[in-house]
């Protein structure tokens, strides 16, 4: 069978101290002292120590992609997503087993790596062009479609430092959208970017498929995923838990995670973030922590945030989805009532809540999904997007029909009736 | 963007088509390797680019711009010139004080520029190293670029020093490029495995500060005449080949004429120590092709050698460690 990339066993292993980014990196006296006991091991790459710092990032993955397939992955934090894609790219080794592609391979793996700040437009097309793998000609061939799709015409000759950071994004997705390989690879990347160059983005992305070429695309919108892609692939701690028909597999990923979210979620802290949340749970009135709630009661939202720097026009929007097939429910923003208090929000620790009023929406279960984004004149910016925080159950005892209520709303609205003057039956 | 690459530039769309591409296989890597140069020539581009991004930026919003390339030996230039030239009154081989060295200060800035820049050049592009694949080596090759261009804008003072003692140069000035060549492939081999290391410890960025200081007073021949130096301690002119050879010699010469003693000796071992370090004969050759003064052959053989061997082993090195970067950086 023709295949465009196939996977066999492929396995991942990390020093959990040395994936994470923000870990602090090893000290020479810590190693020195290991480089005594055993002379030379890392350099032979075996590890000094297996006990549990290692972590397997993917286990014995098998696949097979066939060429012209756009294949979404999907799966939680931590699930291998992006180091498969890494490992497909080049970028990292794999620890066992082996992978065969057929073509070359393009990467988007982040908006806009390689750019410098210090240099114009022009000169940065040229500049991530090369770092993405294209030839000099290639580039210049395509100059003009790159400056074109972007929309930053006026602006090429000013250093990027000085775009916005919308346009900086059209940009950077420009240069990464006209690579030409027969293998293509996108990351998490379309999060970033107004809603309509989303889009445009998204169209790309298809027709770049129109053309035979296969595309493996990670995405945490569900909506992108079963909107372009052909199958799915759903990695679980590293393994695949189930490859096929999108809508199927994305049904029971959705299925999956909402159990295992629990009525709290935590975040690391980084230093580099004007803004992040370091927590978010779901509190019922009394305070308490819950992941049940009745309709009846109203359901809190606690957002623990850390405010580092002063962002203009920062807001939080919320999304409602529900969690049985990702349809959007309700949709909101801080600018919805009153004073939006993440604007220039003065550097600290806050809490933030939000509560969600009784009987607004039928019995069900929800997924509430985060994104602190900062509103610049040419579009909003994520500054902070962690995407589905919390999930939470919504149970009708109060009404006869209960669980058994269809829809989306779950108000109880009376039935009232009064009789017309003069109309008694019988008279 | 990737390794997996084929130079195939035209798109089909047939299955067939798609049987002829070229098939990658990503595996594991085991064992050591060597440079692989196909890589490294269909990368050539992004060296390019990299090192032109980076004279591009180098001066920008600065107010001096490209006059700091000129700055950077000369401001050392003069100092040394009235601390050991006018204070210490150290010889120069006959030719002025500033002139002799500035001619050492100009190669020497060259490969400390190399060092720090290839050096830094891993942990500097960290991003991009995590997000996108090609061959690292590229990153502290193009970091030369930014060293040539700041050599090349500050060797107009000597040539100008040149001009203004009325020096003029012998026929020894064609091995000039050779020098300069052997002096960015010092600060590369130096550089590359600095870099390499400095990937996984960060300490090895904070300790090239001070390694460029103790380098500088490592390096004798920038401020001192090593070579008449090593001429006054062989007595009887022994014509020898290399370091060892001299101070075989020596030792012959304190042996068999009894008139000189312990300090001879002593210095002969000074000179070994000074040449211990490849540098002290590259830049003196690098002087002494530009001035006209007599090559010192005999080290400079010595420091080839090592220079070589030391190339080697860091890219041996560079190259063994080199998949494991965007897990580690």
């Amino acid at each position: 069978m023709s295949f465009s990339l196939r996977a066999e066993q492929l396995s991942k292993r990390f020093r959990v101290s040395w994936s994470d980014v923000h870990a602090d990196y090893r000290t020479l006296r810590e190693d020195v002292m290991g480089l005594f006991r055993r002379p030379l091991a890392w350099l032979k790459g075996t590890p000094t120590d297996t006990t549990n710092e290692d972590f397997w990032a993917l286990r014995e993955v098998d696949l097979d992609v066939a060429p012209g397939e756009i294949v979404g992955i999907v799966g939680r934090n931590g699930a291998g997503k992006s180091t498969l894609l890494k490992i497909i790219s080049g970028i990292t080794k794999p620890t066992s087993g082996r992978l065969l592609l057929r073509g070359r391979v393009g990467s988007l793996l982040e908006v806009g790596v390689g750019f410098h700040p210090e240099l114009s437009g022009r000169e940065n097309i040229l500049l991530a062009g090369a770092i993405a793998g294209m030839r000099h000609a290639e580039i210049r061939a395509k100059f003009d479609q790159i400056v074109a799709f972007s929309e930053i015409e006026g602006f090429l000759d000013t250093p990027v430092k000085r775009y916005s950071s919308g346009m900086y994004v059209r940009l950077a997705f420009s240069v990464a959208a006209h690579l030409e390989s027969e293998i293509l690879v996108v990351d998490e990347v379309l999060a970033v970017g107004d809603a309509a160059f989303q889009r445009k983005c998204l169209g790309q992305l298809h027709e770049t498929t129109q053309s035979g070429r296969t595309v493996l695309f990670v995405s945490h919108n569900m909506g992108a995923i079963r909107q372009v892609c052909q199958s799915c692939l759903w990695l679980d701690e590293g393994k695949v838990r189930d490859r096929g028909e999108p809508a199927e597999v994305i049904g029971n990923y959705l299925k999956q995670v909402r159990p295992e979210t629990t009525s709290e979620i935590t975040f690391d802290e980084d230093e580099r973030l004007p803004f992040q949340l370091r927590a978010v749970r779901l509190l019922d009135l009394q305070g308490e922590r819950q992941s049940t709630f009745t309709c009846d009661e109203p359901v809190v939202l606690e957002m623990d945030c850390v405010s580092r720097k002063r962002v203009r026009m920062l807001f939080g929007q919320i999304h409602l989805l529900s969690s049985r097939d990702g349809a959007l429910i309700y949709e909101g923003d801080s600018h919805d009532r009153g004073e939006n208090p993440f604007d220039q929000m003065e550097p600290g620790r806050w809490r933030v809540r939000w509560t969600l009023p009784a009987r607004l929406l039928a019995p069900g279960s929800y997924d509430v999904h985060l994104d602190f984004v900062s509103h610049m004149s040419d579009g909003p910016r994520n500054i902070f997007s962690p995407g589905i925080t919390c999930t939470f159950e919504l149970n009708d005892f109060a009404s006869t029909l209960g669980a058994k209520r269809r829809g989306h709303l779950g108000a109880l609205i009376a039935w009232e009736a009064t009789m017309e003057q003069g109309q008694r039956e019988g008279e | 963007m990737s390794g997996v690459d084929s130079d195939r530039a035209g798109e089909k769309e047939t299955t067939s088509a798609l049987e002829e591409t070229p098939l990658t296989v990503i595996e594991p890597v085991s064992g050591w390797s060597g440079l692989d140069v196909r890589e490294l020539w269909r990368f050539r581009d992004l060296l390019f680019f990299f090192a032109w991004r980076d004279v591009k930026v180098r001066y920008k919003q600065t107010i001096l711009g490209v006059a700091w390339a000129i700055l950077q030996p000369t401001l050392p230039a003069i100092l040394i010139t009235l601390a050991l030239g006018r204070l210490a009154k150290l010889p120069s081989a006959g030719y002025p004080y500033p002139l002799f060295v500035f001619a050492g200060l100009l190669p020497w800035t060259l490969f400390a520029t190399i060092l720090t820049n290839a050096t830094n050049s891993l942990t500097n592009s960290e991003h991009i190293v995590r997000k996108v694949y090609f061959p690292r080596l590229v990153l502290p090759l193009a970091a030369v670029g930014v060293a040539v261009v700041d050599f090349l804008l500050a060797s107009i003072i000597l040539v100008l020093l040149m001009v203004w003692f009325a020096v003029i140069p012998s026929w020894s000035i064609i091995l000039l490029p050779l020098c300069a060549a052997l002096v960015v492939l010092t600060g590369l081999a130096a550089g590359t495995l600095l870099a390499a290391l400095s990937v996984y410890y960060r300490d090895f960025r904070h300790m090239i500060p001070l390694l460029v200081q103790a380098l500088l007073f490592a390096t004798p021949s920038i401020y001192l005449d090593v070579q008449s130096m090593e001429r006054e301690h062989r007595s009887p002119p022994a014509v020898s080949s290399d370091a060892d050879a001299a101070t075989g010699a020596n030792q012959v010469a304190s042996e068999t004429t009894s008139s000189e003693d312990d300090t001879q000796r002593g210095g002969g071992w000074l000179m070994v120590l000074f040449y211990a370090n490849p540098l002290t004969a590259i830049i003196a050759a690098f002087r002494a092709a530009a001035l006209g003064i007599a090559c010192p052959w005999g080290p400079l053989l010595v420091s080839t050698g090592i220079v070589s061997i030391g190339s080697i082993v860091s890219l041996l090195i560079f190259r063994r460690i080199e998949h494991t970067f965007a897990d580690v950086i």
